[in-house]
Protein backbone atom coordinates (compact mmCIF):
# COMPACT_ATOMS: atom_id res chain seq x y z
CA UNK A 1 0.00 0.00 0.00
CA UNK A 2 0.86 3.33 -0.96
CA UNK A 3 0.30 6.32 1.61
CA UNK A 4 0.32 9.67 1.10
CA UNK A 5 -0.22 13.64 2.31
CA UNK A 6 -1.10 16.42 0.43
CA UNK A 7 -2.39 14.26 -2.11
CA UNK A 8 -5.76 16.87 -2.67
CA UNK A 9 -3.00 19.30 -2.92
CA UNK A 10 -1.38 21.00 -6.38
CA UNK A 11 1.52 18.38 -6.06
CA UNK A 12 -0.44 15.26 -4.78
CA UNK A 13 -2.50 15.71 -7.52
CA UNK A 14 -0.01 16.19 -10.15
CA UNK A 15 1.53 12.42 -8.29
CA UNK A 16 -1.26 10.60 -7.39
CA UNK A 17 -2.02 9.03 -11.18
CA UNK A 18 2.12 8.00 -10.82
CA UNK A 19 0.98 6.29 -7.68
CA UNK A 20 -2.13 4.86 -8.63
CA UNK A 21 -0.05 3.45 -12.07
CA UNK A 22 2.45 1.41 -9.69
CA UNK A 23 -1.30 -0.93 -8.84
CA UNK A 24 -0.45 -0.40 -5.46
CA UNK A 25 -3.71 0.43 -3.47
CA UNK A 26 -3.41 4.11 -2.21
CA UNK A 27 -4.72 5.62 1.07
CA UNK A 28 -4.92 9.26 1.01
CA UNK A 29 -4.62 10.99 4.50
CA UNK A 30 -6.71 14.26 4.39
CA UNK A 31 -7.83 17.00 6.73
CA UNK A 32 -12.11 16.94 5.81
CA UNK A 33 -14.36 14.50 6.09
CA UNK A 34 -13.97 11.43 3.26
CA UNK A 35 -16.45 12.55 0.92
CA UNK A 36 -15.71 16.31 0.41
CA UNK A 37 -11.64 14.95 -0.03
CA UNK A 38 -12.98 13.13 -2.62
CA UNK A 39 -14.75 16.13 -4.37
CA UNK A 40 -11.28 18.10 -3.56
CA UNK A 41 -9.78 15.62 -5.30
CA UNK A 42 -11.63 15.12 -8.05
CA UNK A 43 -11.52 18.48 -8.98
CA UNK A 44 -7.58 19.00 -8.40
CA UNK A 45 -6.80 16.00 -10.72
CA UNK A 46 -8.82 16.94 -13.03
CA UNK A 47 -7.17 20.42 -12.95
CA UNK A 48 -3.89 18.74 -12.71
CA UNK A 49 -4.68 17.02 -16.32
CA UNK A 50 -2.32 14.14 -16.57
CA UNK A 51 -4.33 11.98 -14.31
CA UNK A 52 -7.91 12.60 -16.16
CA UNK A 53 -8.41 8.97 -17.42
CA UNK A 54 -8.34 8.00 -14.03
CA UNK A 55 -10.79 9.61 -12.42
CA UNK A 56 -14.16 7.44 -13.57
CA UNK A 57 -11.87 5.02 -11.26
CA UNK A 58 -10.25 7.21 -8.95
CA UNK A 59 -13.42 6.82 -6.16
CA UNK A 60 -12.90 3.28 -5.27
CA UNK A 61 -9.18 2.78 -6.11
CA UNK A 62 -8.27 6.07 -3.31
CA UNK A 63 -9.45 4.74 0.15
CA UNK A 64 -9.43 8.24 2.42
CA UNK A 65 -8.28 8.39 5.90
CA UNK A 66 -9.31 11.37 7.76
CA UNK A 67 -6.68 12.19 10.07
CA UNK A 68 -4.97 15.22 11.25
CA UNK A 69 -0.96 15.51 10.65
CA UNK A 70 -0.06 17.49 13.93
CA UNK A 71 -1.64 15.37 16.45
CA UNK A 72 -0.58 11.95 18.03
CA UNK A 73 -0.64 9.00 16.22
CA UNK A 74 -1.59 11.63 13.31
CA UNK A 75 -5.32 11.69 14.66
CA UNK A 76 -6.04 7.85 14.06
CA UNK A 77 -7.15 4.97 16.49
CA UNK A 78 -4.45 2.88 17.51
CA UNK A 79 -5.80 0.02 15.57
CA UNK A 80 -5.90 2.31 12.18
CA UNK A 81 -2.16 3.60 12.73
CA UNK A 82 -0.98 0.11 13.21
CA UNK A 83 -2.82 -1.21 10.33
CA UNK A 84 -2.01 1.67 8.05
CA UNK A 85 1.79 1.10 9.40
CA UNK A 86 1.52 -2.81 8.75
CA UNK A 87 0.23 -2.49 5.18
CA UNK A 88 2.64 0.94 4.45
CA UNK A 89 5.28 0.22 1.66
CA UNK A 90 5.57 3.79 0.50
CA UNK A 91 5.12 6.71 2.40
CA UNK A 92 4.38 9.69 0.62
CA UNK A 93 5.03 13.27 2.97
CA UNK A 94 3.58 16.13 0.66
CA UNK A 95 1.57 17.62 2.62
CA UNK A 96 3.03 21.17 3.71
CA UNK A 97 1.55 24.76 4.31
CA UNK A 98 3.31 26.77 1.88
CA UNK A 99 1.99 30.51 1.90
CA UNK A 100 5.95 31.67 2.58
CA UNK A 101 4.21 34.79 4.57
CA UNK A 102 2.04 32.68 7.07
CA UNK A 103 2.16 33.03 10.50
CA UNK A 104 5.46 31.22 11.59
CA UNK A 105 4.16 29.22 14.40
CA UNK A 106 1.33 27.61 11.98
CA UNK A 107 4.20 26.92 9.23
CA UNK A 108 6.17 25.26 12.25
CA UNK A 109 2.79 23.32 13.26
CA UNK A 110 1.82 22.37 10.08
CA UNK A 111 5.41 21.91 8.59
CA UNK A 112 7.58 20.30 11.08
CA UNK A 113 5.29 19.02 13.68
CA UNK A 114 3.18 17.15 10.75
CA UNK A 115 7.00 15.99 9.84
CA UNK A 116 7.05 14.32 13.25
CA UNK A 117 4.18 12.34 13.23
CA UNK A 118 4.44 11.09 9.63
CA UNK A 119 7.75 9.94 10.93
CA UNK A 120 6.19 8.27 13.82
CA UNK A 121 4.24 6.34 11.44
CA UNK A 122 7.50 5.19 9.31
CA UNK A 123 9.02 4.42 12.45
CA UNK A 124 6.10 2.23 12.94
CA UNK A 125 6.54 1.12 9.49
CA UNK A 126 9.85 -1.09 9.33
CA UNK A 127 8.78 -2.22 5.57
CA UNK A 128 7.84 1.20 4.43
CA UNK A 129 9.69 3.72 1.95
CA UNK A 130 9.88 7.02 3.28
CA UNK A 131 9.71 9.64 0.83
CA UNK A 132 9.15 13.44 1.83
CA UNK A 133 8.77 16.00 -0.48
CA UNK A 134 10.75 19.34 1.01
CA UNK A 135 11.62 22.27 -1.20
CA UNK A 136 14.98 23.61 -2.79
CA UNK A 137 14.46 27.01 -0.96
CA UNK A 138 15.72 25.38 2.63
CA UNK A 139 18.69 26.92 1.24
CA UNK A 140 17.45 29.98 2.74
CA UNK A 141 19.42 33.46 1.40
CA UNK A 142 21.93 31.47 0.13
CA UNK A 143 23.54 32.38 -2.92
CA UNK A 144 25.62 30.72 -6.22
CA UNK A 145 25.49 26.69 -5.77
CA UNK A 146 23.51 24.37 -3.49
CA UNK A 147 24.17 21.19 -3.56
CA UNK A 148 21.89 18.56 -3.24
CA UNK A 149 23.20 17.01 0.22
CA UNK A 150 23.87 20.88 1.83
CA UNK A 151 21.33 21.63 4.36
CA UNK A 152 22.58 24.39 6.36
CA UNK A 153 20.91 27.69 8.12
CA UNK A 154 23.85 30.01 7.74
CA UNK A 155 22.57 32.63 5.51
CA UNK A 156 18.91 32.74 7.40
CA UNK A 157 16.06 32.30 5.65
CA UNK A 158 14.08 34.76 3.36
CA UNK A 159 10.49 33.57 5.11
CA UNK A 160 9.39 31.52 7.92
CA UNK A 161 7.65 29.17 5.60
CA UNK A 162 11.76 28.23 4.37
CA UNK A 163 12.50 28.03 8.01
CA UNK A 164 9.98 25.31 8.86
CA UNK A 165 11.06 23.37 5.77
CA UNK A 166 14.59 23.35 6.93
CA UNK A 167 13.56 22.34 10.54
CA UNK A 168 11.26 19.53 8.97
CA UNK A 169 14.17 18.32 6.96
CA UNK A 170 16.69 18.53 9.19
CA UNK A 171 14.11 16.09 11.38
CA UNK A 172 14.03 14.05 8.57
CA UNK A 173 17.84 12.95 8.23
CA UNK A 174 18.19 12.89 11.88
CA UNK A 175 15.58 10.10 12.26
CA UNK A 176 17.14 8.46 8.88
CA UNK A 177 20.85 8.03 10.86
CA UNK A 178 19.54 6.81 13.92
CA UNK A 179 16.85 4.14 12.65
CA UNK A 180 18.99 2.92 9.85
CA UNK A 181 16.72 4.15 7.36
CA UNK A 182 16.53 4.84 3.87
CA UNK A 183 15.06 7.79 2.99
CA UNK A 184 14.29 9.58 -0.10
CA UNK A 185 13.46 13.60 0.05
CA UNK A 186 12.92 15.69 -2.60
CA UNK A 187 13.44 19.30 -3.35
CA UNK A 188 11.39 20.92 -5.88
CA UNK A 189 11.87 24.06 -6.73
CA UNK A 190 8.75 26.54 -7.56
CA UNK A 191 6.30 24.02 -9.06
CA UNK A 192 4.09 25.85 -11.63
CA UNK A 193 1.61 24.45 -14.78
CA UNK A 194 0.44 26.84 -17.62
CA UNK A 195 -3.04 24.68 -17.46
CA UNK A 196 -5.90 26.98 -16.84
CA UNK A 197 -6.83 26.81 -13.88
CA UNK A 198 -10.69 25.39 -12.66
CA UNK A 199 -12.40 27.33 -10.16
CA UNK A 200 -11.77 26.04 -6.63
CA UNK A 201 -8.67 23.66 -7.21
CA UNK A 202 -5.09 24.10 -5.98
CA UNK A 203 -2.74 26.87 -6.68
CA UNK A 204 0.72 27.20 -8.11
CA UNK A 205 2.62 29.98 -6.93
CA UNK A 206 2.59 32.25 -10.31
CA UNK A 207 -1.52 31.63 -9.88
CA UNK A 208 -1.13 33.37 -7.08
CA UNK A 209 1.41 36.24 -8.07
CA UNK A 210 -1.31 36.74 -11.48
CA UNK A 211 -4.25 36.81 -9.32
CA UNK A 212 -2.72 39.12 -6.57
CA UNK A 213 -1.61 41.72 -9.07
CA UNK A 214 -4.90 41.82 -10.84
CA UNK A 215 -6.48 42.22 -7.62
CA UNK A 216 -4.04 44.90 -6.70
CA UNK A 217 -5.10 46.63 -10.28
CA UNK A 218 -8.88 46.65 -9.30
CA UNK A 219 -7.70 48.08 -6.15
CA UNK A 220 -5.00 50.72 -7.30
CA UNK A 221 -7.82 52.07 -9.93
CA UNK A 222 -5.53 54.04 -12.71
CA UNK A 223 -2.61 52.63 -13.85
CA UNK A 224 0.01 52.48 -11.24
CA UNK A 225 4.08 51.32 -11.66
CA UNK A 226 4.92 49.22 -8.81
CA UNK A 227 8.31 48.93 -7.61
CA UNK A 228 10.32 45.81 -6.38
CA UNK A 229 13.34 45.60 -4.72
CA UNK A 230 15.71 43.54 -6.40
CA UNK A 231 18.37 42.71 -8.42
CA UNK A 232 18.47 42.97 -13.00
CA UNK A 233 20.28 39.66 -12.50
CA UNK A 234 18.32 37.62 -10.17
CA UNK A 235 17.10 34.08 -11.33
CA UNK A 236 14.44 32.10 -10.23
CA UNK A 237 13.60 28.32 -10.76
CA UNK A 238 10.47 27.45 -12.57
CA UNK A 239 9.30 23.60 -12.93
CA UNK A 240 6.32 22.46 -15.00
CA UNK A 241 4.79 20.06 -12.05
CA UNK A 242 4.28 17.55 -14.66
CA UNK A 243 7.94 16.87 -15.19
CA UNK A 244 8.11 17.45 -11.32
CA UNK A 245 5.77 14.58 -10.53
CA UNK A 246 7.00 12.03 -13.47
CA UNK A 247 11.21 12.91 -12.30
CA UNK A 248 9.62 11.64 -8.57
CA UNK A 249 7.71 8.49 -10.12
CA UNK A 250 11.03 7.70 -11.79
CA UNK A 251 13.23 8.10 -8.23
CA UNK A 252 10.36 6.17 -6.39
CA UNK A 253 10.74 3.23 -8.99
CA UNK A 254 14.13 2.58 -8.49
CA UNK A 255 15.29 0.86 -5.15
CA UNK A 256 16.28 3.48 -2.31
CA UNK A 257 20.10 3.57 -1.79
CA UNK A 258 21.20 3.12 1.73
CA UNK A 259 21.44 6.85 3.73
CA UNK A 260 19.11 9.70 3.06
CA UNK A 261 19.25 10.36 -0.59
CA UNK A 262 18.45 14.08 -1.44
CA UNK A 263 17.22 15.04 -4.77
CA UNK A 264 17.12 18.76 -6.41
CA UNK A 265 14.12 18.67 -8.73
CA UNK A 266 14.79 21.41 -10.77
CA UNK A 267 14.47 22.45 -14.44
CA UNK A 268 18.35 22.32 -15.94
CA UNK A 269 17.32 26.35 -16.98
CA UNK A 270 17.31 29.13 -14.63
CA UNK A 271 14.45 31.58 -15.29
CA UNK A 272 15.19 35.51 -15.35
CA UNK A 273 13.10 37.28 -12.91
CA UNK A 274 13.00 39.87 -15.32
CA UNK A 275 11.32 37.59 -17.50
CA UNK A 276 8.60 37.13 -14.87
CA UNK A 277 8.35 40.78 -14.42
CA UNK A 278 7.65 41.76 -18.36
CA UNK A 279 5.35 38.77 -18.49
CA UNK A 280 3.55 40.11 -15.50
CA UNK A 281 3.11 43.15 -16.98
CA UNK A 282 1.59 41.51 -20.22
CA UNK A 283 -1.03 39.87 -17.79
CA UNK A 284 -1.65 42.88 -16.03
CA UNK A 285 -1.21 46.15 -18.22
CA UNK A 286 -2.30 48.70 -16.40
CA UNK A 287 0.42 48.04 -13.20
CA UNK A 288 3.87 48.23 -14.32
CA UNK A 289 5.93 46.27 -11.97
CA UNK A 290 10.07 47.25 -12.39
CA UNK A 291 13.01 46.93 -10.22
CA UNK A 292 13.68 49.88 -7.76
CA UNK A 293 15.51 50.89 -5.05
CA UNK A 294 12.86 53.51 -3.23
CA UNK A 295 9.51 51.14 -2.63
CA UNK A 296 6.50 52.64 -1.65
CA UNK A 297 2.96 52.19 0.07
CA UNK A 298 1.40 50.52 -3.44
CA UNK A 299 4.40 47.98 -3.17
CA UNK A 300 3.92 47.19 0.34
CA UNK A 301 0.29 45.96 -0.40
CA UNK A 302 1.82 43.92 -3.85
CA UNK A 303 4.00 41.93 -1.23
CA UNK A 304 1.33 41.33 0.90
CA UNK A 305 -0.93 40.17 -1.90
CA UNK A 306 1.38 38.20 -3.57
CA UNK A 307 2.63 36.05 -0.22
CA UNK A 308 6.55 37.68 -0.24
CA UNK A 309 7.38 36.43 -3.84
CA UNK A 310 9.20 40.26 -3.49
CA UNK A 311 11.84 38.79 -1.20
CA UNK A 312 13.07 36.29 -5.00
CA UNK A 313 13.73 39.39 -6.84
CA UNK A 314 17.16 40.08 -5.66
CA UNK A 315 17.80 35.80 -5.31
CA UNK A 316 21.20 34.37 -7.19
CA UNK A 317 20.73 31.22 -6.30
CA UNK A 318 21.30 27.89 -8.31
CA UNK A 319 20.54 24.42 -7.47
CA UNK A 320 22.82 21.16 -8.72
CA UNK A 321 21.09 18.33 -9.76
CA UNK A 322 23.29 15.87 -10.05
CA UNK A 323 22.22 12.88 -8.41
CA UNK A 324 18.85 13.37 -9.79
CA UNK A 325 20.14 13.54 -13.05
CA UNK A 326 21.74 10.06 -12.13
CA UNK A 327 18.24 8.62 -12.15
CA UNK A 328 17.31 5.97 -15.00
CA UNK A 329 15.01 6.64 -16.87
CA UNK A 330 14.49 10.32 -16.49
CA UNK A 331 11.25 11.93 -17.77
CA UNK A 332 12.22 14.23 -21.17
CA UNK A 333 13.59 17.46 -19.85
CA UNK A 334 10.74 20.27 -20.05
CA UNK A 335 10.87 22.85 -22.71
CA UNK A 336 12.51 26.13 -20.96
CA UNK A 337 10.39 28.21 -19.62
CA UNK A 338 9.50 30.81 -21.92
CA UNK A 339 8.06 34.43 -21.31
CA UNK A 340 4.60 32.92 -23.66
CA UNK A 341 4.48 30.19 -20.73
CA UNK A 342 4.62 32.46 -17.82
CA UNK A 343 2.12 34.50 -19.59
CA UNK A 344 0.06 31.29 -19.26
CA UNK A 345 0.76 30.15 -16.09
CA UNK A 346 -0.10 33.98 -14.80
CA UNK A 347 -3.44 34.06 -16.01
CA UNK A 348 -4.25 30.77 -14.88
CA UNK B 1 -32.65 32.94 3.58
CA UNK B 2 -31.72 36.42 2.78
CA UNK B 3 -31.36 38.38 0.02
CA UNK B 4 -27.62 38.66 0.47
CA UNK B 5 -27.56 35.00 0.46
CA UNK B 6 -28.76 34.94 -2.66
CA UNK B 7 -26.46 37.00 -3.52
CA UNK B 8 -23.82 35.34 -2.10
CA UNK B 9 -24.58 31.90 -3.74
CA UNK B 10 -25.49 33.41 -7.06
CA UNK B 11 -21.88 34.01 -7.50
CA UNK B 12 -20.35 30.54 -6.12
CA UNK B 13 -22.73 29.14 -8.68
CA UNK B 14 -22.07 31.38 -11.72
CA UNK B 15 -18.03 31.92 -10.61
CA UNK B 16 -17.05 29.32 -8.86
CA UNK B 17 -18.84 25.90 -10.50
CA UNK B 18 -20.07 25.48 -6.57
CA UNK B 19 -22.81 22.74 -7.14
CA UNK B 20 -25.90 23.90 -5.21
CA UNK B 21 -26.04 20.85 -3.41
CA UNK B 22 -23.00 21.70 -1.90
CA UNK B 23 -24.62 25.07 -0.67
CA UNK B 24 -25.72 25.39 2.92
CA UNK B 25 -25.68 27.96 5.64
CA UNK B 26 -23.39 26.42 7.54
CA UNK B 27 -20.74 25.68 4.66
CA UNK B 28 -17.73 27.69 5.03
CA UNK B 29 -15.43 29.29 2.02
CA UNK B 30 -12.70 26.73 3.30
CA UNK B 31 -15.06 23.54 2.91
CA UNK B 32 -15.57 24.46 -0.95
CA UNK B 33 -12.22 24.41 -1.44
CA UNK B 34 -11.71 28.33 -1.24
CA UNK B 35 -9.33 30.51 -0.48
CA UNK B 36 -8.32 34.18 0.52
CA UNK B 37 -7.77 34.99 -3.17
CA UNK B 38 -10.93 33.44 -4.10
CA UNK B 39 -12.33 36.14 -1.53
CA UNK B 40 -10.39 39.10 -3.11
CA UNK B 41 -11.94 37.89 -6.50
CA UNK B 42 -15.89 37.92 -4.44
CA UNK B 43 -15.50 41.28 -2.97
CA UNK B 44 -14.34 42.65 -6.34
CA UNK B 45 -17.81 41.14 -8.16
CA UNK B 46 -20.04 41.92 -5.46
CA UNK B 47 -18.03 45.70 -5.48
CA UNK B 48 -19.10 46.03 -9.28
CA UNK B 49 -22.25 44.26 -9.36
CA UNK B 50 -23.84 46.49 -5.81
CA UNK B 51 -21.36 48.96 -4.68
CA UNK B 52 -21.20 47.53 -1.74
CA UNK B 53 -17.93 46.30 0.56
CA UNK B 54 -17.48 42.68 1.47
CA UNK B 55 -15.38 42.98 4.25
CA UNK B 56 -14.05 41.19 7.31
CA UNK B 57 -14.71 37.27 5.56
CA UNK B 58 -12.16 34.97 5.79
CA UNK B 59 -12.08 31.33 4.72
CA UNK B 60 -13.12 30.10 7.41
CA UNK B 61 -16.34 32.38 7.75
CA UNK B 62 -19.60 30.39 6.94
CA UNK B 63 -22.15 31.65 4.52
CA UNK B 64 -24.46 32.70 7.11
CA UNK B 65 -21.98 34.96 8.54
CA UNK B 66 -20.61 36.30 5.18
CA UNK B 67 -24.58 37.22 3.95
CA UNK B 68 -24.73 38.94 7.75
CA UNK B 69 -21.67 41.16 6.47
CA UNK B 70 -23.03 41.49 3.40
CA UNK B 71 -26.45 42.94 4.91
CA UNK B 72 -24.45 44.93 7.27
CA UNK B 73 -22.47 46.43 4.53
CA UNK B 74 -25.69 47.59 2.64
CA UNK B 75 -26.96 49.13 6.22
CA UNK B 76 -24.28 51.27 6.29
CA UNK B 77 -24.46 52.66 2.46
CA UNK B 78 -28.15 53.00 2.51
CA UNK B 79 -29.31 54.24 6.62
CA UNK B 80 -32.18 55.33 5.61
CA UNK B 81 -33.53 52.76 3.75
CA UNK B 82 -34.00 50.13 5.67
CA UNK B 83 -34.62 46.54 4.85
CA UNK B 84 -35.11 45.64 1.12
CA UNK B 85 -33.33 43.65 -1.53
CA UNK B 86 -29.66 44.54 -2.14
CA UNK B 87 -29.81 44.20 -5.50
Amino acid sequence: MIVITGATGFLGSHLLPHLLATGEPVTALVRDEPPSALRRLLRAVAAAGDGRALLDDLPSRVRFLRADLSAPALGLSGHEHRELAGAARQIWHCAALTTMTADPSLLRHVNVEGTRRVLELAGAAPRARLLHVSTAYVCGARQGLVREEDLDDGAGFLNPYEESKFAAERLVRSWAREHGRPVTVFRPSVLVSDRRRPPRTPRHPLSVLGRGLRLLAEEAGPPAPVGLAGSSAATTNLLPATYAARAMAAVAAAPPGHACDTYHVVHAVDTPVTDVLEAMSDVCPDLSVRLTADPRPLDARFAELTAGFHRYAASAVRFDRTRLDTVAPLPAPPPPVTRDYLRKALSS
Amino acid sequence: MTDAYALLTGFLRDRFAVPAAELTEDTTFTDLGMDSLDLGEMAVLVRKAHGLALEDVRAGSTLREAADRLDAARRAAAPAAGPGPVA
